[in-house]
């Protein structure tokens, strides 16, 4: 099931442009599990020493654990650090228990650093489903499915539980300690077509008008257009802070759930080594926290990492780099025909390159390079093509698309079953070369004209408009 | 008549193609080819990995742009005192391991695995579990099918690693 959460966030996030990878500012190794701090360059993490895991103060900007605390840590699995105005940061503790899949809710434990002590403040007796937690100053939502039950409300203060609110109708969708509000909605409201209105329950309880939608469809399609998440959208302009503070809540997220928050996925497709991610442990206004690979990563999503921070020597690299230059080779052939030569004012390279992984085996790949006045460059998409062009070049007639079709041949020579498909026809304002054919569909490029017969773009098409 | 004309043209235009290159565009295209190949590396040091092993661990990246689609290989290297060396495999590992690493328990095999898997990406963490077996340690790294797949390791009478095999249905 996971791996198809996998792929279904893989085909969302392959519709989406990240503009700039961002590079993890640093990473720590042994890091169990850590929760930022608001508006601070710190997280509080669990990280292991190698004997036993233990909580520390970990500062972001300088790199470094600025303290480690020797408080024994409970024994069940911690699932959320929460740190709390009153300066005491809280953890939430699940158990297993045989034939139930779920981990169940088990207790919640308050850690004092200054005293460096840890007191456990609630015990859950009856087998709950894990719950994600919120703390807003003093309060801790205990939430599972916003759209079935009501919050539990823990208040760290009197250490009771209290009602989220009379109006039995009232859910929370998420609270945010950051803006010290909560987003709710009424079951009541929620429409045949999955959508709900939206309001904001200030610290007094007092609910706003309605703030936006929350829209809980989800479509996933081939087609760009017609893939839809869950999301929310803010329409009173006083209230755009929830849409990013939707989502800094939630944590820890991974796969299916990272795509159901169109602005952490935004982030999340950003991240340069986001192969190597299991998980989103946090967020806040200024940094990202992600696990995977026994590290955790930080990233700064305000003023992202746009160059790979320099992690091994320079000897180092030089060292990788020998090695494989001593495992490549390249076989470089000039692409020469008189198509070629009328159809563009460039020279072509047709470039294999074979990496020799043993004495057996190697692995190859072939692209296009070019030369144009002077400058070298590879051939990466069609694009490209058109300012390779000559002015005086124009598809004015059949000879002139068939010489056209003959620089394709040289470029791109088809395979063995693609040549009887190897076409031209001329569309209005425009010419399309079918390259080949893919389960009746024809595939090839469309090359627009303008009046004069130059060609304004050249286009890759799966499927050609036949 | 005219499908015979295109593969006519299509095989001349592969009989041109065969043209030598001067050294000038050589020299350019290598050059090219340099700046189109992009290295990251990083070293993989956990607290594991240094109780088990006594060398320098880097996984690298090598990402060529020729095509701009993203693709990569990853490998991995371990640094010697004089040397860097590609490692392909749990097997050639073991010249690596800490002579003073032993297996005496569950927690040194979970070390064990905890570095493996950091180093060589098998198992996906929530089905990996291990086992003992007389002079034996299990190590299931991920399940496939309901084939078990993972590492066999051998230990001698002091628990010292004699072998480590991986293998992608494991006997239990």
């Amino acid at each position: 099931m996971r791996n198809l959460y996998t792929i279904v966030l893989l085909l969302y996030l392959s519709f989406m442009v990240s503009a700039q990878k961002n590079y993890p500012i640093v990473s720590i190794d042994d890091c169990l599990n850590l929760s930022l701090i608001n508006d601070e360059p710190m997280a509080i993490a669990i990280i292991n020493n190698g004997e036993r895991n233990q909580l520390a103060f970990y500062h972001i900007e300088e790199k470094k654990c600025l303290q480690t605390f020797n408080a024994p840590l409970p024994d069940k699995k911690i699932t959320q650090l929460l740190p709390c105005d009153d300066g005491m940061i809280y953890i939430l503790t699940a158990k297993q228990k045989e034939g139930q899949r779920r981990p169940l809710f088990d207790a919640i434990y308050a850690f004092s650093y200054k005293k460096d002590r840890i007191v456990r403040v609630y015990e859950e007796t009856e087998d709950i489903t894990m719950p994600s937690a919120a703390l807003v100053r003093i309060k801790m939502y205990l939430s599972g499915n916003p759209f079935t039950k009501q919050p539990r409300v823990f208040n760290v203060q009197t250490k009771c539980f209290e009602p989220f609110s009379e109006d039995a109708n009232l859910r929370l969708l998420f609270a945010s300690d950051a803006n010290k509000a909560c987003i709710v909605m009424r079951e009541s409201e929620l429409s045949d077509d999955d959508t709900c209105p939206v309001y904001c329950r200030n610290e007094a309880g007092q609910i706003s008008e309605q703030i936006g939608t929350y829209d809980s469809r989800m479509v996933m399609s081939t087609k760009k257009d017609e893939n839809r998440m869950p999301g929310l959208t803010i329409s009173n302009a006083d209230y755009n802070w929830a849409k990013a503070a939707y989502d800094q809540t939630g944590f820890p997220h991974s796969g299916f759930s990272i795509a159901t928050r169109p602005g952490l996925a935004d982030y999340y497709s950003s991240l340069a080594n986001r192969d190597e991610l299991r998980t989103l442990l946090g967020m806040n206004s200024t940094y990202l926290a992600a696990k995977g690979k026994g590290k955790v990563f930080f990233y700064n999503v305000k003023e992202p990492c746009t160059q790979k921070p320099q992690t091994v020597s320079d000897e180092m690299m030089a060292g990788i780099k020998e090695h494989y230059n001593n495992l490549t080779s390249y076989i470089k052939t000039k692409l020469q025909s008189n198509a070629l030569n009328e159809v563009f004012d460039a020279c072509f390279y047709s470039i294999t390159e074979q990496i020799h992984m043993d004495e057996y085996s190697r692995m190859e790949d072939h692209f296009i390079a070019f030369s144009h006045n002077g400058q070298y460059d590879v051939l990466k998409t069609e694009a490209q093509l058109l300012e390779l062009i000559p002015p005086q070049f124009t598809i004015a007639n059949e000879q002139d698309a068939i010489l056209f079709q003959d620089a394709l041949n040289t470029l791109y020579p088809p395979g063995t079953f693609a040549q009887k498909h190897i076409q031209c026809i001329q569309q209005e304002g425009q010419w399309l070369f079918v390259r080949d054919e893919s389960f009746g569909d024809k595939k090839g490029y469309i090359v627009s004209l303008n009046a004069d017969s130059h060609i304004m773009n050249i286009e890759k098409a799966n499927k050609l408009p036949l | 008549m005219k499908r015979l004309f295109l593969l006519i043209t299509a095989l001349t235009c592969l009989a041109l193609a065969q043209a030598q290159l001067s050294e000038e565009e050589n020299a350019a295209l290598d050059q090219l080819i340099n700046k189109q190949v992009i290295f990251e590396a990083d070293e993989l040091s956990s607290s594991a990995i240094k109780q088990v092993f006594s060398a320098q661990f880097y996984k690298v990246k090598r990402m060529p742009q020729f095509k701009g689609n993203g693709a990569y290989t990853e490998a991995l290297f371990v640094k010697t005192t004089d040397d860097l060396v590609e490692v392909v495999g749990a097997s050639e590992l073991m010249p690596y391991l800490n002579t003073s690493f032993v297996i005496k328990n569950e927690q040194d095999a979970k070390r064990l695995q905890a570095s493996l898997t950091l180093l060589l990406d098998e198992g996906s963490g929530r089905e990996q579990s291990l086992l003992q077996k007389e002079n034996h340690w299990i190590l299931i790294q991920n399940e496939w099918f309901g084939e078990k797949r993972g590492y066999t390791v051998a230990l001698d009478a002091d628990g010292k690693i004699q072998t480590i095999t991986y293998s992608d249905n494991l006997t239990l």
